[in-house]
C-alpha cells in the first residue's frame, strides 16, 4: 500500500464521514457552475445583453467564488476537527506534519474531483430547471442548454486550486497542537463566553445607528453604506455580546430555567454562544440579501405593464417632414417584408402647447375618432369641448389639474373644456378631441402633423424591423417633425432588459438563501455526533425519549428561527428605504409576502431536517 | 419485602454472525441497604450484567426485579421515569455535562421530575456539605479535580433518594487519594441513608469497602465472599479470591 493508496481508501472505506464535507463542496461548484454557465451562454454572448449588466455578471460570479470558498472552508475546518483523532494516531505512529498534509491533500483531491463532477452534474440538471422556471417568473423565452466548454474550464481548474490550496492550511491545525491533545479530540470543555460591557453597548449603538438612519436619514451613496456598515457591524455584535446577556437574564430566573428540558437547551446555547454567534451573524446576513432581493425584485415585477395600445407602431409626421412619403414607404415595405397583416389608421393632427407643467397635446378632430375607432365610448361635443386621453406610456398616471385647460397655439390661446378623461389610445402623444367647429377653428393658427397608426397582431415579433425603422426614421438624433413609437422596442426596454437583471437577482437570492440553509445543515450534522455522546448519558440517567426530543427540537428551532428573525427585521429596514426613497410604491407589502414565502420555505425545510436528525438521535439513543 | 434487587435466571446472548453467551444463569438477591461489589476478569460479564439491571438492556431471559417491580416490562416513557426515580448513576467518566455548572449537573434529575426550585436548593444544601462539594457549586467541570467531579456525579446520583445506586468502576479513574474518598463517601452515604449500592468494579481495595463481594467468571457466577469486621482481611481474603479466578483481576 502506498501512499496514495492509503489516502485513497481512508476517503472510499470511510465516506460516511467524508459526505457532508463532499456535499458541500459538490453544492459550491453546482452553484459557481450555474452561474458560469448563464455568463458564457451563447445567447447572452451574441445577444441584447448590455456590457454593464454582463460586468455586474461577472462581479456576481466572484461573489459567489469567495462565498464559496468560505463555505468550503467552514466544512473542511469542521470536518478535520472530527479528525483530530486520526491525526493524533498517525502523529504517534511517525508520520511527520508534511506527509499528513500531503494525505490531505491527497484526498482533498479525490474528494475535489468527486465533488466538481457531481456538482457539474448536478449544476446542469438544476440549470434547465432554473431556467424554465426563471423565464417564466420573469416572462422571457427559456434558454437552451449548450455544451459549456468555457464554463467547464473555469469551475474545475477554480475549484481544483482551491482544494489544493486549503488542505495546505491543515498544517497550522496540527502544528499548533500537540499530539495528546490531538489524540483526545475534540472533547475539551470550552470556557463559558463572558459577554463584555463595552462591546454589548457598542452593539445597542451600531444597531440602533443602523436601523436609526434607515428610518429617518436621507439616503445617498455614503449613507447607505454607513448604515449596511452599521448594521452587520450590529447585528455581530448582537449574536456574541447581547445574546449572552440575554441568556444569563433567563438563567437568573431559576423557576423558569430549572424546569424540564430548559436547563439542557438553555445552558446548551450558552456553552456554545461563540460558535453559534459566527453562523447566526452569517446566515442572518445572507438570508437578508436574499429576501431584500426578492423583495425589491418583486416590487419591480409588479411595477411592470406593457402599455395597453392598440398599435404595434405610431408614426408622427409634421409638414416640415420632408421625407414623408419614403418613410412610410420604408414602413410599408418592411411590414410587408414579414407578411404582417396589418391596418393602417391616418388622422390629421394639430399641435398644442398646455403651458409648461403639462405635457404638449395633439389635437383631433371628433368627426375624424369616430371614423376610426368606432368602439369607443361617444360623445356629443359643442364648440369649446374636448376629450382628453392620456399618453399610453404613462397609463393612468395622466394628472390634469382640473377639468379645463388651456390650449397654446402659436399665436393664440384658446380655452377648452374637458367633459372626460378617457383611457389612453396614442403612444406618441397626449390627445385631446374637439369637435369640427373648434377643430377648423383652431387649424388656422395650430402647425399641422399626420398621425399614421399601425394595428397587427405578434407585436411581439416585430422588434428587429422595429429598430430597423426607428433607426430609419429617427437616424442618429430626435427630430421632432418624424416621430416613430413601437411597441416592441418599448416592451424590450421596460419588461425584457430589466426582467434580465431581475433573473439575476432572483438567481443571486435563491443561491444565497440555500446556502444560509445549508451552513444550518452543517453545523447540526457536525454536531450531531456529541449530541448523540450527550443525550445518551442523559437517557441513563432518566432522560425520556420525548423529554430529548423536545429539547433537540427547540435547539433547532432557535438555530433555524433566531437568524430567521433578524434578517426579517433588517430586511424591514432595508426596504423601508427603498419605499421611502427609491420611491418604490407596494414594496412594504411585497416585502411580506415575499418574507412568507421564505418563511414558509424555512419551515419545511426545518421540518425536514428535524425528523432527520431527530431519527438519527433516537436510533443512537434509545435503539441498540 | 427487603429485597430491592432481585436477578433471577438471567442470560443474555448476543445475536450477530459469532452468537456470544455473555451470561449464563446468574441469579442473586440485594437486600435493603446492601452495599455490594461485583468483580471478575475481563469479558466476564460484569459490565453486560451491570447494563441489564440498569435496564439499559434487556436479558435473553430471566428477570429482574427492582423493589418488585420488573422494568423491562415497562413501556419507554414509564421505564425513562422508573430510571430517574428509582436508579442512581455513577459512571467512570462521571457523565457530567460539560455544559452545565456542579450545582446544574447535580440538579439535573430534579430539574427532569420538574421539583420545586426552592426543594432543589435544600437539596443542594445539605448533599453538597455532606459531600464537601459545598463550596465549588457554581464551578465548571473543566475546573474542579476527578474526585470533585465524581462526587458531584454522586450527588447526582442520590439527590432523588433513589431505591438503588448503581456504579461502573467509580474509581477507574481516579488517583489512590481521590478513589479512598469517592469510596469512603459511598460508604457514608450507605450507612446514614441505607442506600442500597451495587458497584462493578476490578479495584480490590475499592470491592473492600462492600458488605459483600461476587465474582462472576465466563458468565457464570464464580463466588462470594462477605465481609467480616476488618476491612484489610476482607482485602485479603478479595486478593485471594482473585488470584484462583486468574488473571488480575481485570
Amino acid at each position: 500500500m502506498n501512499f496514495p493508496q492509503f489516502a485513497y481508501k481512508n476517503v472510499t472505506r470511510n465516506l460516511r464521514a467524508y459526505l457532508a464535507f463532499y456535499l458541500s463542496s459538490s453544492f459550491a461548484v453546482m452553484i459557481f457552475f450555474m452561474f458560469a454557465m448563464f455568463i458564457f451562454h451563447p445567447a447572452l454572448e451574441t445577444g441584447y445583453m448590455m456590457n454593464i449588466a454582463k460586468k455586474g455578471m461577472v462581479f456576481a460570479e466572484w461573489i459567489i467564488f469567495f462565498f464559496s470558498i468560505l463555505f468550503i472552508l467552514y466544512s473542511f475546518s469542521a470536518f478535520l476537527k472530527t479528525r483530530k483523532k486520526e491525526f493524533g494516531i498517525l502523529t504517534i505512529q511517525g508520520a511527520k506534519p508534511q506527509q499528513i498534509r500531503l494525505l490531505i491533500t491527497l484526498e482533498n483531491i479525490f474528494i475535489g474531483l468527486a465533488s466538481i463532477f457531481t456538482g457539474i452534474i448536478g449544476g446542469t440538471i438544476l440549470a434547465k430547471l432554473f431556467y424554465i422556471a426563471g423565464s417564466y417568473i420573469v416572462e422571457m423565452e427559456p434558454l437552451q442548454l449548450y455544451f459549456p466548454w468555457k464554463a467547464l474550464g473555469l469551475t474545475t481548474g477554480v475549484f481544483l486550486v482551491l482544494f489544493i490550496i486549503l488542505s495546505q492550511f491543515t498544517l497550522f491545525l496540527i502544528h499548533t497542537e500537540q499530539t495528546i491533545s490531538l489524540l483526545k479530540g475534540s472533547q475539551k470543555p470550552k470556557k463559558e463566553p463572558k459577554p463584555s460591557k463595552l462591546f454589548s453597548f457598542l452593539g445597542v449603538v451600531f444597531l440602533g445607528a443602523g436601523y436609526g438612519m434607515a428610518l429617518v436619514a436621507g439616503i445617498d451613496m455614503g449613507s447607505a453604506v454607513i448604515i449596511t456598515i452599521c448594521t452587520i457591524i450590529g447585528t455581530y455584535l448582537f449574536y456574541s455580546q447581547l445574546s449572552v446577556w440575554l441568556l444569563k437574564l433567563l438563567k437568573r430566573n431559576k423557576r423558569f430555567y430549572r424546569k424540564g428540558t430548559n436547563l439542557l437547551w438553555i445552558s446548551d446555547l450558552m456553552y456554545r454562544a461563540r460558535d453559534n454567534a459566527r453562523l447566526f451573524f452569517i446566515v442572518s446576513i445572507v438570508s437578508a440579501v436574499a429576501f431584500t432581493a426578492t423583495g425589491t425584485l418583486a416590487t419591480y415585477k409588479s411595477m411592470f405593464s406593457i402599455a395597453d395600445t392598440p398599435f404595434g407602431m405610431e408614426f408622427l409626421s409634421s409638414s416640415n417632414n420632408k421625407n414623408e412619403s419614403e418613410q412610410l414607404t420604408f414602413i410599408e415595405q418592411q411590414l410587408s417584408q414579414e407578411n404582417v397583416d396589418y391596418k393602417m389608421f391616418k388622422m390629421l393632427a394639430l399641435e398644442a402647447k398646455q403651458g409648461p407643467i403639462h405635457y404638449p397635446v395633439l389635437v383631433l378632430s371628433y368627426k375624424d375618432w369616430v371614423e376610426n375607432f368606432p368602439k369607443l365610448n361617444t360623445f356629443h361635443l359643442e364648440k369649446g369641448e374636448g376629450i382628453y386621453y392620456g399618453e399610453t406610456k404613462r397609463g393612468s398616471y395622466t394628472i390634469l389639474p382640473s377639468n379645463h385647460t388651456e390650449l397654446q397655439l402659436e399665436n393664440k390661446h384658446v380655452m377648452i373644456d374637458l367633459k372626460s378623461i378617457e383611457k389612453p389610445i396614442f403612444s406618441l402623444s397626449d390627445v385631446i378631441v374637439v369637435n369640427e367647429e373648434s377643430f377648423n377653428q383652431l387649424k388656422q393658427e395650430a402647425k399641422e402633423s399626420i398621425w399614421y397608426g399601425y394595428g397587427f397582431e405578434n407585436w411581439k415579433d416585430s422588434l428587429e424591423i422595429s429598430q430597423k425603422i426607428k433607426n430609419y426614421i429617427e437616424g442618429e438624433t430626435y427630430n421632432p417633425d418624424a416621430q416613430y413609437f413601437s411597441k416592441s422596442i418599448l416592451y424590450f426596454l421596460t419588461v425584457q432588459v430589466p426582467s434580465l437583471s431581475l433573473f439575476i437577482g432572483l438567481f443571486i437570492a435563491i443561491i444565497f438563501f440555500l446556502a444560509a440553509g445549508s451552513f444550518l445543515y452543517f453545523r447540526l450534522f457536525t454536531d450531531l455526533y456529541e449530541e448523540r455522546e450527550k443525550y445518551k448519558s442523559l437517557a441513563k440517567i432518566g432522560l425520556s425519549e420525548k423529554e430529548m426530543v423536545k429539547s433537540a427540537t427547540v435547539q433547532m428551532a432557535i438555530l433555524f428561527f433566531l437568524p430567521f428573525l433578524l434578517a426579517v427585521i433588517n430586511t424591514g429596514f432595508a426596504l423601508q428605504v427603498l419605499h421611502r426613497e427609491g420611491g418604490i410604491p407596494h414594496v412594504l407589502q411585497l416585502g411580506i409576502v415575499t418574507i412568507l414565502g421564505f418563511f414558509l420555505m424555512q419551515v419545511l425545510y426545518f421540518i425536514i431536517i428535524r425528523s432527520s436528525y431527530i431519527k438519527n438521535l433516537k436510533e443512537y439513543v434509545f435503539r441498540q | 419485602m427487603t429485597e430491592v434487587l432481585q436477578v433471577k435466571n438471567i442470560n443474555k446472548i448476543y445475536d450477530g454472525k459469532a452468537p456470544f453467551q455473555a451470561l449464563t444463569n446468574v441469579s442473586f438477591m440485594v437486600d435493603k441497604g446492601e452495599f455490594i461489589a461485583i468483580m471478575g476478569p475481563s469479558g466476564s460479564g460484569k459490565t453486560t450484567l451491570l447494563n441489564l439491571i440498569s435496564t439499559i438492556d434487556r436479558p435473553t431471559s430471566g428477570e429482574i426485579l427492582i423493589n418488585g417491580r420488573e422494568p423491562h416490562k415497562l413501556k419507554k416513557a414509564e421505564l425513562a421515569n422508573f430510571r430517574r426515580r428509582e436508579l442512581g448513576f455513577v459512571f467512570q467518566d462521571f457523565n457530567l455535562l460539560d455544559t452545565l455548572t456542579l450545582e446544574e449537573n447535580m440538579i439535573l434529575p430534579l430539574t427532569l421530575e420538574r421539583t420545586k426550585p426552592s426543594m432543589m436548593d435544600e437539596r443542594v444544601e445539605s448533599i453538597s456539605k455532606k459531600l464537601g462539594i459545598h463550596g465549588i457549586l457554581n464551578k465548571r467541570t473543566y475546573e474542579v479535580s476527578g474526585g470533585q467531579k465524581q462526587r458531584t456525579a454522586i450527588a447526582r446520583a442520590i439527590i432523588h433518594q433513589p431505591s438503588l445506586l448503581l456504579a461502573d468502576e467509580p474509581t477507574g479513574n481516579l488517583d489512590s487519594k481521590a478513589s479512598k474518598d469517592v469510596m469512603e463517601t459511598l460508604q457514608s452515604i450507605n450507612e446514614k441513608d441505607q442506600t442500597t449500592m451495587l458497584m462493578v468494579t476490578h479495584d480490590p481495595y475499592a470491592a473492600s469497602y462492600c458488605h459483600r463481594v461476587i465474582f462472576i467468571k465466563d458468565g457464570k457466577l464464580y463466588n462470594e465472599i462477605y465481609r467480616g469486621t476488618n476491612q484489610k482481611v476482607f482485602f485479603q481474603q478479595i486478593m485471594d479470591v482473585l488470584s484462583m479466578l486468574g488473571g488480575d483481576g481485570r
